[in-house]
């Protein structure tokens, strides 16, 4: 059956994407938005915003049962300060606890502390630099920080505690398989 | 996380008698490489260093929109021939300030996408700006995305960051004629238009998968192939299988 296509109503937030299966990042989302994240069914959203969310987003997250893990408060924003590694190896941990996805990472507009963190995903899951800047540079637009990309280059993936039992096979086998060995 | 490659399967020709096992090579994904939707990725123009990587996919599908009469590198088409790929090509103008992609096409790619059986696939062009981006601006109209988000995320992937004028009015004049089947992804399950359609492994509630399908392609075929191109091809398939 062939189909016209019309005029669309699913407003992601801002910033999103897809960083891998069941895994998904954007920024801070408003009510416009809420009907397209609950099409996503998360079990978890990674908070990296310093501000409290909105008292709509708050009772939406309720309303879905969707966890939140909130990273942002103990990390003050500032161009010269990259985000901590204690909130990147935190969130890194959450995102590969097999029972939390799907989820999302989010802070204010989707740019900086989500991209630190999925860049430094992206080092543990071994892509090569250019591609991981690449990524984040995507997302941050104009407003690349350089302190995050070096943050990124340096970051030692070998704090990161991957999961030692095997990861739950329906879910997350593909990607989660290439930064075990 | 100790820095040997491959749980200790290491390919013959990536050891030397009496030295240690090399470093973990990285992974070099296709410039712009990301994922649009579950098991459907995008990119540039794939190149040797990018197979190690792409073979991780496990792909099923290549989808390339290439200018018309300039035919896909060698390279691909050996590289998919020899790791069991389905290599579809499709026409797509030199990317040159005007819509590249013409309504038919970008029809025919969207419905190649969501069809069952070619999933996982990759779909690129020549930088994987413009016309992938266009093929993928319209598979999101199809998901019913609003026009405002399309066009951020076209403009994320464009040359400049900007959309033309003639490509806004071809994504926002975009109608379809894409073909929806009886099966499709669990990304487009629920929806009113067609309300039939199943979705292959939608478990309730909360999206699933069968188990993982067996490694392929077969490591042998893959040195075998890998022998014949020479030391780059050697570096480019080291660590598929592990």
């Amino acid at each position: 059956m062939e189909h016209v296509v019309v005029g669309g109503s699913l407003i992601p937030p801002i910033n999103f994407g897809i960083v891998e299966e069941n895994v998904y990042r954007s920024g801070m989302p408003n009510e416009l938005n809420f009907p397209f994240i609950e099409k996503l069914q998360l079990s978890t959203i990674i908070y990296l915003a310093p501000e409290e969310p909105s008292p709509a987003f708050l009772a939406f997250m309720d309303d879905q049962s969707i966890e939140m893990v909130s990273l942002g408060d103990d990390a003050p924003s500032a161009p010269w300060k990259p985000t901590s590694e204690d909130v990147v190896l935190t969130a890194l941990e959450v995102l590969l606890a097999p029972h939390r996805a799907p989820l999302l990472i989010m802070c204010n507009l989707g740019r900086h502390r989500t991209g630190t963190v999925v860049g430094c995903l992206r080092k543990l899951q071994r892509w090569a630099l250019t591609s991981v800047f690449e990524e984040y540079r995507r997302y941050a637009g104009a407003k690349v920080r350089l302190m995050n990309e070096q943050f990124i280059e340096l970051f030692d993936t070998d704090l990161v505690s991957v999961p030692t039992t095997a990861p739950d096979p329906g879910r997350m086998w593909k990607w989660l398989s290439w930064i075990r060995y | 996380m100790d820095g040997i490659v491959g749980n200790g399967v290491i390919p013959p020709f990536a050891t030397t008698a009496g030295h240690p096992p090399p470093r973990l090579l990285p992974l070099i994904p296709p410039f712009r490489f990301a994922l649009v939707q579950e098991d459907i990725y995008r990119g540039a123009y794939p190149s040797l260093k990018n197979l190690r990587f792409l073979s991780r996919l496990r792909l099923r599908t290549v989808i390339s929109l290439l200018p018309p009469g300039a035919p896909p590198s060698a390279d691909l088409v050996d590289w998919c021939a020899a790791s069991g790929i389905a290599h579809v090509t499709y026409p797509a103008a030199k990317y040159d300030d005007e819509v590249t992609v013409s309504p038919a096409v970008a029809a025919a790619v969207v419905s190649t996408l969501i069809a069952p059986g070619t999933t996982p696939a990759f779909l690129h062009c020549r930088d994987g700006g413009h016309n992938t981006g266009l093929v993928v601006a319209c598979l999101r109209r199809l998901q019913g995305w609003g026009l405002g988000a399309v066009v951020e995320e076209f403009c994320r992937y464009a040359k400049g960051g900007e959309l033309t004028r003639e490509e806004g009015v071809f994504v926002e004049g975009f109608r379809g004629g894409v073909r929806v089947g009886t099966t499709v992804p669990r990304w487009l399950a629920n929806d009113p238009r067609w309300a039939g359609a199943t979705c292959p492994t939608a478990a309730p509630g909360r999206p699933g998968r069968g188990a993982p399908p067996p490694p392929r392609p077969a490591w042998a075929v893959l040195c075998a192939w890998a022998a014949r191109h020479g030391p780059m091809a050697l570096r480019a398939v080291r660590g598929v299988v592990d």
